[in-house]
């Protein structure tokens, strides 16, 4: 098989995926968590959208027939509020590529990216929701309309120190994010990376008011155009910063690094969970005290189906002690999607709820007290749907190994 | 004649809307085209109409709206089928019936009730959390396809299930079944008539048996929503055999007179005579083609089971006995796989969730299509050898390349019990996008499909074409269904233009 096929979330042109569009047998085993692996039928469908809406059109195959029908000459379709709805109510999880790039050599989710670009190229895309926070962050540098002025404003709340990683060097250029910097339910995670890395003796800096959307939901909802000239402008002012690594603690902007950025970085970037994990090979990480949870760990895509990462985060879960993992039915590569990504929390919110309902709903079966993550998206998204009906805990990685270190 | 009026399709919708919910009925084109094409050579034309119904009685329902405002219906439920089977040809309403995910398992009884939503990896998996006794699972036998297909449609299209030699076709293991006939009226057939219950394990019911007249029938004649099968007892100990024979040129004939004799002495659970081609799609290692000189030409997969080790001991020596007998041998996998490096050629547990079990994937690139008749166990050496003459005038674009390469060729969906017959599929794989691939497997199918009827075979079900050359043969047989369509279906409502037994076929 060609390796690319299997990267997802590499963008290509829409004629490219002409040929797969044909090819794809609507055999839809994309809409199930792989029937070759899955153990309980009650958790063994896999995507979100065609679970939530039933018509053949909002699973991949009926993407692909978008695709199929708009490279067609003339197009067999216009473009309608129903292509439009039909290509954004997909959180591009990655599951139908992973699935049909390993039976096929197809790649859906990629095919599904270049839809997007080519409806906002056309005029009929984003969504009105999705404009409010490309403006934003086309005005402000993150999508919730915040001054810039207030990012580093964290920073005041820590006893650690952090440099400016513009004026000095540093080991790490801890990459905060805007939902690290911003969103008062995500910044304990922020907190938690400054303590661990400083705990570690990691001089860390980071860029501060001048630290820049990375452009990651810019890129997943097609405005592909204005991605490329802001990373234009933010390579430069993270080549300039002199750092033995790049760590971020989210998963949106770990991926878009990763898959954008990286070829032109001069430095590795790591997700949080990586660097914990080299952390814990090199120098040990010692616990205070043990969790006498049973707990369980919900792969982020953009860690999990779009990088592989899935043995780190176990690795360091086993590794704390008194600690009960199990494992839910839809996990690492035929993980359910919590139903935040791809731009369907602010364009779909019924959407990304009750999709997330639904892996509460899996946690619990399984008898989860908490239910772990590594993405901050996932978090607040699960951690809604989780309250709505008292069910588990939803936590980051991060924090709870930040709490009980010694 | 039917009514697709504009306004008299808004009206129809506004009331389906009423019936099953806004959310669940719709005339978006971008929705319609999902269910105008499938990836066999069979063409379609865009629904009007498409609904998602949750219960038998919604499905009632809507077919009254469609009866009355004469608009024609076709029922779909995953549109896997290798024949077209839930194609409009002339617009209607499409019953899309995957919300109908009923499971209800009867350990004492051994049956599952389904829905048409229910997948065959669901309905294993759902089997699988019962016993039959201490210490053995219950299975459903499910047909040589992917995991993600609707069990009940393979069934009431008669689907070949991969144990066909031990426990026979989809439709020998049908129960009852619940149909709501095209003026809305629900009949139940077979045990459903009398066991509100739908647990007995038999098809027998009070007076003549209506049952059979439904199955196979694809939508012609109604809807099924409901359908109780027999389940089976999955032994806990088992081997899978890949068998090639000793001599190239008798290569078929060894392999046949094994598959043969093997299943008269009803020692295995599976047997499967494969070709080189399925082989390797149903390889889990990389690019299939890549596989294909590897591979036997015709090759045979053997899976024993049993309670205990010893037993599987005892049928291993029959197996390899008569296999030597025979002219064949047991390839040795770990060698084969070795042959390629890390990955595996033939993984014998990828192949059991394939066969008997789960169901697997389609890994060649692009469309694949079947076309299967039962041929007398006797007559499947000369079939196959017309059929081979066939492939090298219509389908090799170079006949002198490697007839290995050629992605198509003969196989045994098991045989049936006693090897009394052979269920022989030819399958096909092209590409949808590429128009004279379209072309050599239109020519392709309907060659075979005149082969199987001129050497007296029927046909497994509905494939592509094979209702116009075969029904109308069939004299007294064919006035009697159209008689029985115009008495159920006089308006030919039910997927019109897919058999051709109504005066006015297209």
């Amino acid at each position: 098989m060609k390796e690319d096929v299997k990267k997802i979330g590499v963008l290509k042109p829409l004629h490219s995926f002409r040929n797969d569009a044909w090819k794809c047998v609507k055999c839809k085993v994309c809409s199930m968590a792989n029937p070759q692996e899955v153990k309980n039928y009650r958790f063994s469908s896999n995507c979100i959208s065609g679970s939530y809406y039933f018509y053949e059109g909002y699973y991949p195959p009926g993407r692909f027939e978008i695709v199929r029908a708009l490279t067609l000459d003339p197009p067999e379709i216009e473009i309608t509020q129903e292509v439009i709805k039909i290509v954004y109510n997909c959180t591009l999880c990655g599951w139908c590529q992973t699935i049909c790039g390993e039976m096929k050599d197809l790649e859906p989710t990629n095919a599904f990216m270049a839809l997007r670009e080519y409806l906002v190229r056309n005029g009929f895309g984003p969504l009105p929701a999705h404009l409010e926070f490309i403006k934003s962050i086309k005005n402000y540098d993150n999508p919730w309309n915040y001054p810039r002025v207030q990012r580093d404003r964290w920073t005041k709340k820590i006893d650690a120190e952090v440099k400016d990683a513009t004026k000095e060097e540093v080991d790490i250029l801890y990459f905060v994010g805007c939902t690290g910097s911003y969103d008062p339910g995500f910044q304990e995670v922020t907190f938690s990376t400054v303590k661990i890395l400083s705990r570690y003796g990691f001089k860390v800096g980071i860029l501060g008011r001048n630290e820049r959307c990375c452009g990651s939901t810019m890129l997943r909802v097609g405005e592909v155009q204005e991605f490329e000239r802001r990373k234009a402008e933010i390579l430069q002012q993270l080549n300039e910063v002199k750092a033995k690594f790049l760590v971020t603690a989210c998963a949106g902007c770990y991926s878009t690094f990763k898959h954008s950025y990286q070829d032109k970085l001069n430095k590795p970037v790591l997700h949080m969970v990586e660097f914990l994990k080299k952390i814990m090979e090199e120098k040990g990480i010692k616990f205070r005290e043990g969790i006498h949870k049973r707990i369980t760990y919900h792969d982020p895509c953009h860690l999990g189906r779009y990088f592989g990462i899935y043995d780190v985060p176990r690795e360091i879960i086993s590794s704390i002690p008194d600690i009960e993992f199990v494992e839910m039915e839809r996990i690492k590569e035929r993980s359910w999607c919590c139903g935040a990504g791809g731009g369907v929390r602010s364009g779909n919110p019924e959407l990304a709820f009750n999709t997330a309902l639904e892996r509460i709903n899996e946690a619990e079966y399984y008898g989860a007290e908490w239910l772990v993550t590594a993405c901050p998206f996932c978090e607040q998204n699960l951690r809604e749907a989780s309250k709505s009906k008292n069910g588990p805990a939803v936590k980051d990685l991060i924090s709870i190994v930040a709490e009980i270190m010694e | 004649m039917w009514n697709l009026e504009r306004e008299n399709i808004k009206e129809a919708l506004k009331e389906i809307r009423d019936v099953v919910g806004e959310r669940f009925a719709t005339d978006e084109k971008a929705i319609l085209i999902n269910y105008s094409r499938d990836f066999t050579i069979a063409s379609g034309t865009l629904p009007h109409i498409v609904a998602l119904p949750s219960s038998t009685k919604e499905v009632s329902d809507i077919l009254k709206i469609a009866r009355r405002r004469k608009i024609p219906v076709i029922p779909f439920s995953t549109g896997f089928n290798h024949g077209g089977l839930t194609l409009p040809r002339r617009g209607g309403i499409v019953l899309d019936l995957k919300r109908m995910r009923k499971i209800e398992i009867n350990p004492e009884t051994m049956t599952a009730t389904i829905g048409p939503g229910v997948r065959n990896a669901d309905l294993y998996l759902a089997c699988s959390e019962f016993y039959a006794t201490e210490g053995i699972k219950l299975r459903p036998c499910l047909p040589l396809t992917m995991g993600s297909i609707s069990t009940l449609a393979n069934y009431i299209a008669r689907g070949g299930p991969g144990i066909t030699v031990r426990y026979g076709f989809s439709s020998d293991l049908i129960c009852g079944i619940t149909w709501v006939l095209p003026d809305g009226e629900v009949i139940y057939l077979g045990t459903h008539s009398e066991d509100k219950n739908f647990s007995l394990p038999t098809n027998i019911c009070e007076g003549p048996d209506l049952m059979g007249a439904f199955v196979a029938a694809d939508g012609a004649f109604g809807v099924c929503t409901e359908m109780t099968i027999r389940l089976v007892a999955e032994f806990p100990f088992e081997k899978l055999f890949l068998f090639d024979s000793m001599e190239r040129e008798k290569s078929l004939e060894c392999a046949l007179s094994f598959v043969k004799r093997i299943a008269r002495l009803d020692i295995a659970e599976f047997i499967y005579k494969s070709h080189t081609d399925q082989l390797a799609n149903m390889s889990p290692m990389g690019n299939p083609l890549d596989l294909v000189e590897l591979l036997p030409e015709h090759p045979v997969v053997v899976i024993i089971s049993g309670n205990d080790e010893e037993e599987i001991k005892v049928r291993e020596e029959i197996l390899l006995k008569v296999a030597q007998e025979e002219g064949m041998y047991a390839v040795d996998l770990e060698l084969l796989n070795s042959s390629v490096g890390e990955e595996k050629v033939i993984a014998p547990e990828y192949w059991k969730k394939i066969g008997p079990r789960v169901g697997g994937v389609m890994r060649f690139k692009g469309s694949f299509q079947w076309t299967a008749g039962n041929v007398r166990f006797d007559r499947v050496k000369e079939v196959i050898e017309e059929y081979e003459r066939l492939v090298r005038r219509y389908w090799m674009k170079d006949p002198s390349e490697s007839r290995k390469r050629a992605l198509t060729g003969p196989a045994i969906q098991g045989p049936y019990p006693f090897a009394r017959l052979a269920p022989l599929e030819f399958d096909f794989w092209f590409d949808q996008g590429n128009p004279d691939d379209i072309k050599r497997a239109t020519i392709m199918l309907r060659k075979v499909t005149e082969l199987f009827v001129h050497k007296g075979a029927t046909m497994f079900r509905k494939m592509y074409g094979f209702g116009e050359i075969e029904l109308p043969l069939t004299g007294t047989y064919f006035d009697v269904l159209k008689s029985f369509k115009r008495l159920l279906d006089p308006e030919n409502i039910m997927h019109p233009d897919l058999h051709p037994i109504y005066d006015t076929f297209v």
